[in-house]
């Protein structure tokens, strides 16, 4: 390396130092954003029924589209982003469990959205005469099974994975992706390539009521997925709040410390993915019958990291974080590229290029805001503040890497022991 | 008393004033109105990969529709001017059915033209045809399209059931080949279109082999197929694969005739296969506009606006447009979006025998245009000096 | 299964010139690993910045498309390797500096890690993807280089480009053995990474070795990536997506931070990839590599040659 080159970094390096050091160590808790996260009394105090309230303004959003209220995301259009959006909200949440709460990074996490769509489709009665199905029972039915089958392949990922370090977790779990990709592209019965089309729609038939959701996306929106947003906020609550979630902070925080108290780390690392494989195999259903047509294509791996991108960037761990992460990564990019009527912003193709911005967004999120914007509170301290790598391989026979902290940089004004 | 409770009950006062106001009022929004006034205006649609990883193959046919609508306009035979819509879903199936639902409930649009590949047909197709709105493929290829019992869907093109056994007609016949293999890129088009060709040259076909179409090494694949020393190689797939594909093949030494589809009749493939591009075939469904005096000055026209010949299916995607300029002849400045699209549905169910400048329109009961496939496949030649494919004619010409 | 065995012995050679180039791409991974402990996923952009700043030198700005021969063509690929090692070297330094050093200092956790280098190589592929750039579609590498037959080993023809991979590949390794094993920077090396601390303590400069770790990988994922384009003859906005996959899993296997590792699992993994394409099917490929790279981290996480800087 030559020295002016390596002299004149140095010299950046100093010009950005004070940048460096006004950015808190540890960020102080803003008393409005604490408070928010809380909820406020009020908030708090209806209990329940926040969820009923949260419902119902949800439930508005459709018919203030058809009426003009949004700007540019208006009409049917307006609702198929809308409903893009909630499904993309179900996958946020169930990733932001397994990467939020327990600290697992996931790179392959549409694998089981893929799973539950596929189920739905070899279930139900579609595709061309010909079609291979396992059954073929009313689109209902599926439901259960999409649920059953992505949790049985959370399982089946999680138990050999367990003992990898965290890097070794996020190839893994990709390749997992790529695998039920390949596997779903080459096998007869899947129709590989050619996909699945004509996916029967939900209906409900009681009597002479007769009521089809077809394909307008707004029934799904009511009737499906607010119901399936409210369940999947309540159950993260839940656990957050509960012994599990503690044992995910334990486990996240100093897996070895965990082992020690007895946590039972391959219990609660098998249910994280459990967890947020369920979500994703009810989004899959939802999404298959909505579509009406899956093929692999559908399901590409630029899916699971966008994800990633909407937990990461939304907040690790928080509901409101999964929420606005799914509107960042799904209806502002739409509203973006409406706007722009096709052309590129900046020599930017709103399609592609909201990947590269979102690629910048997320080491800027990484280095200044940890958490992710809506970060929880508890989540943001954690990030700033490191124990011991997360990811230790607990077996001790077969431990022969070494866990060395990252340098502990004497130039750092204030140093702190780690 | 803190100020998130304000924020709270001010939120639910607005939601609920809000609702009140949606139950009390009326009227719809974000369509738009047409018909009436001096200047009115009908919007025809069209969507499919205008950027993204396969605009090459959606640019020339978003040319040829835009070229098209323009020609309508001039000729002033309307009695309201055409506008275009353009969506782009980059060829993707999940962008699709967003972009399907805008298009359908604006009330303007009185027909679509596209989706122009098959995946996202089959994404799409349910909404349009739902939505009782005219879709026209002028490429997509797929045969089970025309099986969704859509009434709406019409095909401009044959379909791969009839590219698949022209082309192994053609190497049996005009190349004489006694042995071939078909490689093909397992995707939704590529598979479906290199099994038609399998399927027809039977026990001709030694071999049917696959690669992945997202490494770039295909030298175990090319192993096999040297190993069974073919007359015909045939590839089914797209250009960005074909042309190393084909490189690769002549530097391990494999002497056969290269063939491929419409998927690789592109400039690119030269770029990427180089010296190996010399002599390459393809079939395509698709007529060579520069070849028939029919489409003269359509050429012309492209050439003078766009600065190039027309690319593949430019001028059956000008061929449809311009019937449904046909459909909509009669139409009066009064009528809306969709009431027309009844009116262009029931044209092209009834037309019969249309002289369009590629081929002669008659659609069947399933919405695909009747045509022979010895008439409507055409074979291609790459050639050097125009660094592009060359017709050689269609098929029938060619197997006499 | 139907393994046709007169065919183990092309796929064999091809396997193993394959198998060359990931190696080179790996010696990034492993050394990042031994010293940080820390997978670079962003190493895939900084493979293909090196191809892609070539193809603009030679295509783009110099325009030359003609193939070259004699001294114009030794100097002109001189030229074209140096470019794209520094090229490549010059994004993982600013890689390091932008992503992975802020990081360091605010002493962020594992994940934030990984996240950052996810976000790095998204990023840097799309950036590349956009029109201004190289846009979405493969970019045909300038063909100074006549790619041709140099000669024929059991049925498969080696190309003359080949056995430039080779003989580099061979030549990069003993050089970064050399400079491992020699020199202060190579021991400076090995010492960060059996221990941060004690390095430190001892006076070794850590930023700079980091540094040093990067720009040093990044070199021969660049001259990789060179040889890639012109062997391949394009350029494309997400080539190094796979091959880094690939190389990673190359670096796994023979033993991540191990340099012998890298070479030996780059060859292993180029020959089971080719076989089993054969054997198979090349639809499988993704599925065999990955079920490979699993079964290696289960069974034996330390890879073939075992962890560790070594030489």
């Amino acid at each position: 390396m030559s020295s002016p080159v390596y002299r004149f970094f140095e010299w950046l390096d100093a010009r950005l130092e004070p940048v460096r050091e006004r950015a808190p160590r540890v960020p102080v808790p803003e008393p409005v954003r604490q408070r928010w996260q809380q909820g406020g009394r009020l908030w708090r105090r209806l209990g329940p029924l926040r969820y009923l309230v949260a419902a119902g303004l949800m439930a508005l959003i459709p018919p203030l589209m058809e009426r003009g209220w949004f700007p540019i995301l208006n009409g049917t259009y307006g609702q198929t982003v809308l409903f893009n959006t909630g499904y993309w909200i179900l996958l946020t949440l169930g990733l932001g469990v397994v990467v939020g709460l327990a600290g697992l990074l996931d790179l392959g996490y549409v694998a089981f959205f893929l799973l539950g769509s596929y189920t739905t489709a070899l279930m139900t009665h579609s595709g061309a005469p010909g079609q291979f199905h396992f059954v073929e029972w009313p689109t209902w039915a599926a439901l259960p099974f999409a649920l059953i089958v992505a949790m049985v392949a959370g399982v089946a990922i999680g138990l050999p994975t367990l003992r990898l370090r965290g890097d070794y977790l996020a190839i893994v779990t990709l390749g997992f992706h790529e695998i039920m990709l390949e596997v779903m592209n080459n096998l007869g019965i899947t129709n590989g390539p050619r996909g699945i089309p004509a996916i029967p729609t939900p209906s409900i038939s009681i009597g002479s009521f007769h009521y089809d959701f077809g394909l307008n996306p707004a029934p799904y929106w009511w009737f499906l997925l607010i119901p399936a947003i409210i369940l999947a906020v309540i159950m993260v609550q839940r656990l957050d709040g509960s012994r599990v979630g503690r044992y995910w902070t334990a486990i996240r925080e100093d897996e070895v410390a965990a082992s020690a108290m007895g946590v039972p780390i391959v219990k609660m690392k098998v249910l994280a993915f459990v967890i947020g494989a369920s979500t994703s195999g009810i989004a899959g259903w939802i999404y298959a019958t909505n579509v009406t047509f899956i093929d692999p294509t559908s399901f590409p791996l630029l899916l699971s990291v966008l994800v990633l991108c909407s937990v990461v960037i939304g907040g690790l761990g928080s509901i409101g974080g999964a929420v606005l992460g799914a509107i960042l990564v799904q209806a502002v990019p739409e509203a973006v590229r409406q706007l722009s009527g096709g052309n590129t912003l900046f020599g930017f193709d709103p399609l592609t290029g909201r990947i590269a911005i979102f690629g910048a967004v997320l080491i800027i999120v990484m280095i200044y805001r940890p958490g992710g914007l809506l970060a929880a509170r508890r989540r943001r301290t954690e990030m700033v503040t490191p124990g011991p790598e997360s990811g230790v391989v607990v077996d001790d026979a077969s431990a022969t890497e070494q866990e060395v902290a990252p340098a502990d940089d004497v130039h750092s004004a204030g140093g702190r022991s780690t | 008393m803190g100020r998130s409770r304000w924020v709270v009950l001010g939120s639910l006062a607005a939601a609920l004033s809000l609702l009140a106001a949606a139950c009390g009022g009326g009227g719809g929004g974000g369509n738009q109105a047409g018909g009436g006034g001096q200047s009115c205006s009908w919007t025809v649609a069209t969507m499919g990969a205008l950027s993204g990883d396969y605009a090459s193959i959606g640019t020339p046919i978003l040319q040829g529709i835009q070229y098209a609508v323009d020609q309508v306009n001039k000729s002033g035979d309307l009695a309201c001017t055409l506008k275009l819509d353009k969506e782009d879903s980059q060829g993707n199936p999940d962008q699709a059915p967003a972009l399907a639902h805008k298009i359908a409930s604006n009330d303007n649009v009185v027909a679509v033209v596209g989706p122009y590949f098959s995946g996202e047909t089959l994404a799409s197709g349910p909404i349009f045809n739902s939505a009782k709105l005219p879709f026209i493929t002028p490429s997509a290829t797929d045969p089970s399209l025309a099986q969704q019992g859509w009434t709406y869907f019409f095909r401009a093109v044959p379909n791969d059931a009839a590219q698949g056994p022209v082309a192994a007609e053609y190497i049996e016949k005009a190349l004489k080949a006694s042995s071939a293999v078909t490689i093909d890129d397992n995707s939704q088009y590529g598979k479906g279109l290199a099994a038609q060709v399998a399927k027809k040259l039977g026990s001709v076909n030694k071999g049917s082999f696959h690669i992945d179409p997202n490494s770039t090494d295909y030298s175990s694949t090319i192993a096999q197929v040297k190993s069974l020393n073919p007359d015909v190689v045939y590839y089914g797939g797209y250009s960005p694969q074909a042309g190393p594909l084909a490189k690769q093949l002549k530097q391990q030494g494999v002497a056969a005739q290269f063939m491929s589809d419409d998927g690789t009749k592109d400039p690119t493939f030269g770029k990427l296969a180089g010296p190996a591009a010399t002599g390459v075939l393809v079939t395509c469904p698709c007529a060579d506009p520069t070849k028939l005096p029919a489409a003269s000055s359509f050429v012309k026209g492209m050439q003078q606006t766009y600065g190039q010949p027309p690319g593949t299916y430019a001028a059956d995607a000008y061929d449809v447009v311009q019937m449904i300029g046909q459909a909509l002849k009669n139409a009066s400045s009064s009528d809306s979006g969709t009431d027309l699209r009844a009116t262009v549905e029931k044209y092209f169910q009834d037309v019969n025998g249309y002289q369009g400048i590629t081929k002669t329109y008659t659609f069947d009961s399933h919405g695909e245009v009747e045509v022979d496939p010895l008439r409507g496949v055409w074979v291609y030649k790459w050639s050097n000096s125009d660094k592009n494919f060359v017709a050689l004619g269609y098929a029938g010409q060619l197997l006499k | 299964m139907h393994c046709n065995a007169a065919l183990i012995a092309p796929t064999f050679v091809t396997g193993l010139i394959l198998g060359f180039i990931y190696a080179l791409i790996a010696l990034g991974y492993t050394m990042v690993y031994g010293v940080l402990k820390l997978i670079n996923f962003a190493h895939d952009a900084v493979f293909a910045t090196g191809g892609i700043l070539v193809f603009y030198a030679f295509g783009q700005w110099f325009g030359i498309v003609q193939p070259l021969s004699g001294v114009s063509l030794v100097v002109l690929m001189a030229a074209s390797l140096v470019i794209g090692a520094l090229a490549s070297a010059g994004s993982a330094f600013l890689l390091e500096r932008v992503a992975y050093r802020p990081l360091r200092r605010r002493q962020g956790a594992r994940l934030s890690y990984l996240i950052t280098a996810i976000g790095a190589s998204f990023f840097a592929d799309y950036l590349y993807q956009q029109n201004f750039l190289l846009g979405p579609g493969k970019r045909e590498f300038p063909n100074y280089f006549n790619v041709s037959k140099a000669f024929t080993v059991f049925g498969s023809v080696v190309q003359n480009v080949d056995v430039l991979i080779v003989v580099l590949a061979i030549a990069c390794l003993i050089a970064l053995d050399q400079f491992i094993t020699r020199t202060r920077s190579g021991r400076a090396i090995r010492a960060l990474s059996e221990d941060q601390v004690a390095a430190q303590l001892m006076g070794i400069n850590n930023d700079r070795v980091i540094t040093t770790t990067f720009v040093v990988g990044g070199l021969f994922a660049g001259i990789a990536g060179v040889l890639y384009a012109i062997k391949f003859g394009f350029v494309v906005w997400n080539m190094g997506f796979v091959p880094g996959i690939k190389a990673f899993t190359a670096a796994v296997l023979g033993g991540i931070g191990n340099i012998r590792g890298a070479l030996l699992g780059g060859i292993l993994l180029g020959l089971i990839e080719n076989m089993s394409a054969v054997c198979v099917g090349a639809e499988w490929k993704d599925t065999v590599a990955f079920s490979v790279l699993v079964l290696v981290l289960i069974l034996r996480p330390t890879g073939i040659l075992g962890e560790g800087i070594k030489g």
